[in-house]
């Protein structure tokens, strides 16, 4: 009799699977109803402190309006500056080992940050890119890669300078990084329209230093070069530290200065005219659609490889206009 | 083994999809009557939300208008904004008006935390601020500014601009909203007075109030351009989008809902500003994985509940139905004990019972018919064995030839004649029933063709109650009586003998009698069956009426016997005439039926 029972009950096994197909067909029909998506873990990591910069505290307040949006969790790391990039491959060696949903990172060194990206898709993580690139993105394993088109921006940045500077006029081109993705994005853009018209300089790598330290390089790079008729600066505090430093040579409207990103110091130096224009980005969308697109991501649905956030020239007439005032000044102070 | 299983399945299955037609009813339907409750809920919360927002900014705005009015109507001020520059060193008494106007902004915006600037500008770009020591932006002139020109334009009216950076202080960038005021003497302008008010007021009150289950709130300006949003650096990019073609301007607050997302708008007073909330119910009746994980559980309780109840149900079902065919398999092959023992008690039992009870029948029809073909065929040989022998057939035909020869011509006839007779009723294929006459007729040709052989040997008498005359009884019953008198009664005696056959009517019965006085015989000897019986004439005879009587009838008619044995007298009771000294009475005992 005993026997028999469990005959039968092996034989209605695939009964109960059918039954339990069924009911997860149920179940089924109620998932698409559901808009809200599992309360991720997302580690975000950025190039610098949010207290640093205007740019990456409009990009943690644009991860933060998602993560709200959305129900998920941001957690926003950084190093201190853009030169440590061993600090960077560390912090995401530690994100990788608190085994998160998702990592976004914004890599301070496009070659180096491939191996600690491997590591995390390795444990499956997903790893999306944001500001800045890993190189070869063909092979890389970032899913997404949210920012600026930087050759794009730097195109503009070298249209400014066009439209500002007499043909074959002394130029100096300064980067934080020479490593960055978007660093070397926009100053392949700058150099792709004013090669060919100016004298440009080697590049100066100012080496991730912060304003201070910049404003004595560039210093030293316009005594150095004391024919130099514009400068083309490649971030927000390289233009700080480039407009102090012309300002402190008192020669201000004499040299022609185009920048990158903005502050409430920039806007100030724009508004005097020791600034001639910037370009900035959109980091608090670039922050929202990280988040979105690595939740995208997460639940399953597909993601173009890159999105442009945009860029947008800046000068002393538009800083008041609608939209730009909302760029250009963070609510918050 | 499977295809056998079909009611089981059937059980199965239709329990299963009975549960699963539940569930795919319930689980909906309680989703929906929850959707349906949570946005009822929802449209509630996002006018109420809506107007303590409205009340709120409506506050601000009020108080900031009544400041402006206030001022602009304040006789200090319009001294200050006609007279002459107050640095000129002969403007003693308009300094020391301008300090007045000075304390006057610093005690208003010294009671209220959110008002950053309230300045006072003079057509002459002179100014006074309740701040000290700024100074205002030497990049700009506020005079090229929108809000400026539309202000003058406004004509006295307090105009309040949208948020906006204020840009005159130089070195500072704060987010404001604007309350600006053209102050005239007649036609003349004489200047302008400028309050902002903290933008943060404003957007703590939009992003403390909302925010909870997806709702926020933005406010449009008069232009349509968008006063506060939460996102609204993803509106001007594009990212985002709002559906401002919902948005009513209308005192009174309006509800508009599509696909899930209720938009609820209000103008509020003194300003040209529209409060809109948005609150996005899908996100509200949200099913949690927790909750479809949990239905996934019942569902599998329910399967497995399913299972087990099948299983049982389809058990106590089927045991009692195989047990049933199994029965009737055997019943089938022959076995007519076949009996279903079900322990259940249901419809299978009843018919278990009523199955046991049919094949009871049947073997009890079968049992009968086989007894009553058998009694059939007895019954045949039985009345062949009645019929008259041939033995009697000879010594008769031997008295006709034996009368013949001497002549007796009268005797030949008669007996001849009654031979005849009594052959052919004896072979007749007359019914088993035949009427008292007609077996008394048979009986008297028989005794006829005996009285013939017999002469004085054989006195005979017939009795036949009129009444019983038409009544039914048994072919070739009383012949083998009669002959059994004849040749064990009467023969034996040298002197001969008296045989006195009676029909009657004994209460409800026919009553036959024959009775002689022979020599009589032990009433048990004719009991004993043919076989064993010494002498077979006797017993076979009175034998063989008894078994058919009994066969056609039942049990308490056949034949009777009562003898006195060798020497002795029958005790009186038999109702002959005592002088007839009869010793033996044989009786027939009959139903009394007519047809």
């Amino acid at each position: 009799m005993h026997k028999k029972v469990n005959r039968l009950f092996i034989f209605y096994w695939p009964w109960l699977l059918i039954g339990l197909a069924v009911s997860a067909l149920v179940a089924g029909l109620f998932l698409p109803l559901q808009h809200k998506p599992y309360p991720y873990r997302i580690i975000a990591i950025g190039k610098a402190s949010t207290q640093g910069t205007a740019f990456w505290y409009s990009m943690a307040e644009g991860m933060a309006a998602a993560a709200i949006e959305f129900q998920v969790s941001v957690d926003y790391r950084s190093t201190v500056d853009e030169s440590e990039v061993g600090r960077q491959i560390a912090i995401v060696n530690q994100a990788i080992a608190e085994k998160p949903d998702a990592i976004i990172l914004a890599a301070l060194d496009a070659d180096r940050l491939v191996e600690p990206a491997r590591a995390a898709r390795a444990a499956g993580i997903t790893v999306v890119m944001v500001d800045s690139a890993l190189a070869d993105v063909e092979k890389s394993p970032q899913q997404s890669f949210i920012a600026t088109n930087n050759v794009l921006a730097g195109q503009q940045l070298g249209e400014l300078v066009v439209q500002r500077v007499r043909p074959g006029a002394k130029i100096l081109v300064i980067s934080p990084s020479t490593r960055g993705d978007s660093l070397i994005g926009r100053e392949t853009g700058v150099r792709a329209v004013i090669q060919d018209a100016f004298n440009v300089l080697p590049t100066l790598d100012t080496g991730g230093q912060l304003s201070d330290e910049i404003y004595h390089q560039v210093s030293q790079a316009l005594i150095d070069h004391p024919d130099v008729e514009a400068i083309v600066c490649l971030n927000e505090y390289t233009t700080a530290g480039a407009a102090r430093a012309i300002r402190g040579a008192s020669l201000t409207g004499e040299v022609t200065l185009v920048g990158f990103d903005s502050s409430e110091e920039l806007i100030n130096y724009l508004e005097e005219g020791l600034l001639s224009a910037v370009v900035i980005q959109r980091p608090f969308n670039m922050g929202y659609l990280s988040v979105t697109r690595t939740i995208d991501l997460l639940n399953g649905r597909k993601v173009e490889p890159f999105y442009d956030t945009g860029s947008i020239v800046i000068t002393k007439d538009n800083i008041y206009t609608e939209e730009n005032q909302k760029l250009l000044f963070p609510f918050e102070d | 083994m499977r295809r056998k299983s079909h009611l089981r399945d059937s059980i199965f299955l239709t329990s299963l999809f009975t549960i699963a037609g539940i569930m795919a009813v319930f689980f909906p339907l309680s989703y929906f009557l929850t959707t349906d409750l949570t946005e009822d809920n929802a449209l509630d919360y996002s006018r109420q939300l809506l107007g303590q927002i409205k009340n709120s900014i409506e506050f601000y705005t009020e108080e900031m208008i009544m400041v402006s009015d206030y001022l602009a109507g304040h006789p200090d001020v319009l001294v200050y904004l006609k007279g002459e520059n107050p640095l000129a060193p002969s403007s003693v008494s308009l300094y020391q008006q301008r300090a007045r106007i000075a304390s006057e902004l610093k005690a208003i915006s010294g009671t209220r935390q959110d008002l950053v600037n309230v300045i006072l500008f003079r057509e002459d770009g002179n100014f006074i601020s309740n701040r000290d020591h700024v100074g205002l932006t030497p990049y700009w002139d506020y005079r090229e500014f929108d809000w400026y020109k539309e202000t003058i334009a406004a004509r006295g009216l307090p105009r309040l601009s949208s948020s906006r950076v204020e840009n005159v202080i130089a070195g500072e960038h704060r987010w404001v909203v604007s309350l600006s005021q053209a102050i005239y003497d007649r036609d003349h302008l004489l200047g302008v007075l400028l309050i902002d008010l903290n933008f943060q007021t404003i957007s703590d009150i939009c992003s403390n109030l909302s925010g909870q289950n997806g709702a926020y709130v933005y406010i449009q300006g008069a232009n349509d351009e968008l006063v506060y949003h939460p996102q609204q650096r993803l509106i001007y990019s594009s990212v985002k989008s709002e559906r401002f073609d919902l948005v009513r301007r209308s005192a009174a607050i309006e509800s508009v809902t599509r696909d899930g997302i209720i938009y609820s708008s209000v103008q509020i007073k003194s300003a040209d500003w529209v409060i809109v909330s948005v609150t996005d119910t899908r996100q509200m009746v949200q099913i949690s994985p927790l909750v479809i994980a949990s239905y996934i559980g019942i569902a599998l309780i329910f399967a497995l509940i399913a299972l087990v109840v099948s299983l049982k149900a389809s058990k106590r079902l089927t045991d009692p139905i195989l047990e049933l065919k199994n029965s009737m398999q055997n019943f089938q092959q022959g076995d007519f004990d076949a009996k279903a023992e079900i322990t259940v008690t249901n419809e299978i039992a009843e018919l278990g019972e009523q199955f046991n009870s049919m094949t009871q029948q049947i073997k009890t029809l079968v049992e009968h018919e086989r007894l009553i073909e058998e009694q059939k065929r007895k019954s045949e040989i039985q009345a062949l064995q009645s019929q008259i022998r041939p033995h009697f057939l000879y010594n008769t035909l031997e008295s006709i030839i034996w009368m013949a020869s001497s002549g007796e011509q009268e005797k030949v006839v008669e007996m001849t004649s009654s031979l005849a007779k009594l052959m052919r009723a004896s072979a007749s294929k007359a019914r088993e029933l035949v009427t008292v006459q007609m077996e008394f007729d048979y009986v008297s040709h028989y005794l006829r063709i005996q009285k013939l052989r017999y002469q004085d040997q054989l006195q005979y008498e017939i009795m036949i109650d009129p009444e019983v005359r038409q009544a039914r009884m048994l072919r070739l019953t009383l012949q083998p009586l009669v002959e059994n008198a004849i040749y064990h009664g009467i023969k034996p005696l040298r002197d001969g003998g008296l045989i006195l056959i009676r029909a009657g009517r004994a209460g409800s019965e026919l009553l036959v009698e024959v009775a002689d006085n022979g020599v009589g015989f032990t009433p048990d000897a004719w009991m004993l069956s043919p076989e064993e019986s010494t002498d077979e004439g006797e017993s076979i005879g009175l034998h063989n009426v008894h078994d058919r009587i009994q066969l056609l009838f039942g049990k308490p008619f056949g034949v009777t016997v009562r003898s006195a044995g060798p020497g002795q007298d029958l005790l009186d009771e038999s109702g002959f005439d005592p002088a007839a000294g009869i010793r033996t009475v044989v009786a027939i005992r009959l139903p009394l039926v007519y047809e």
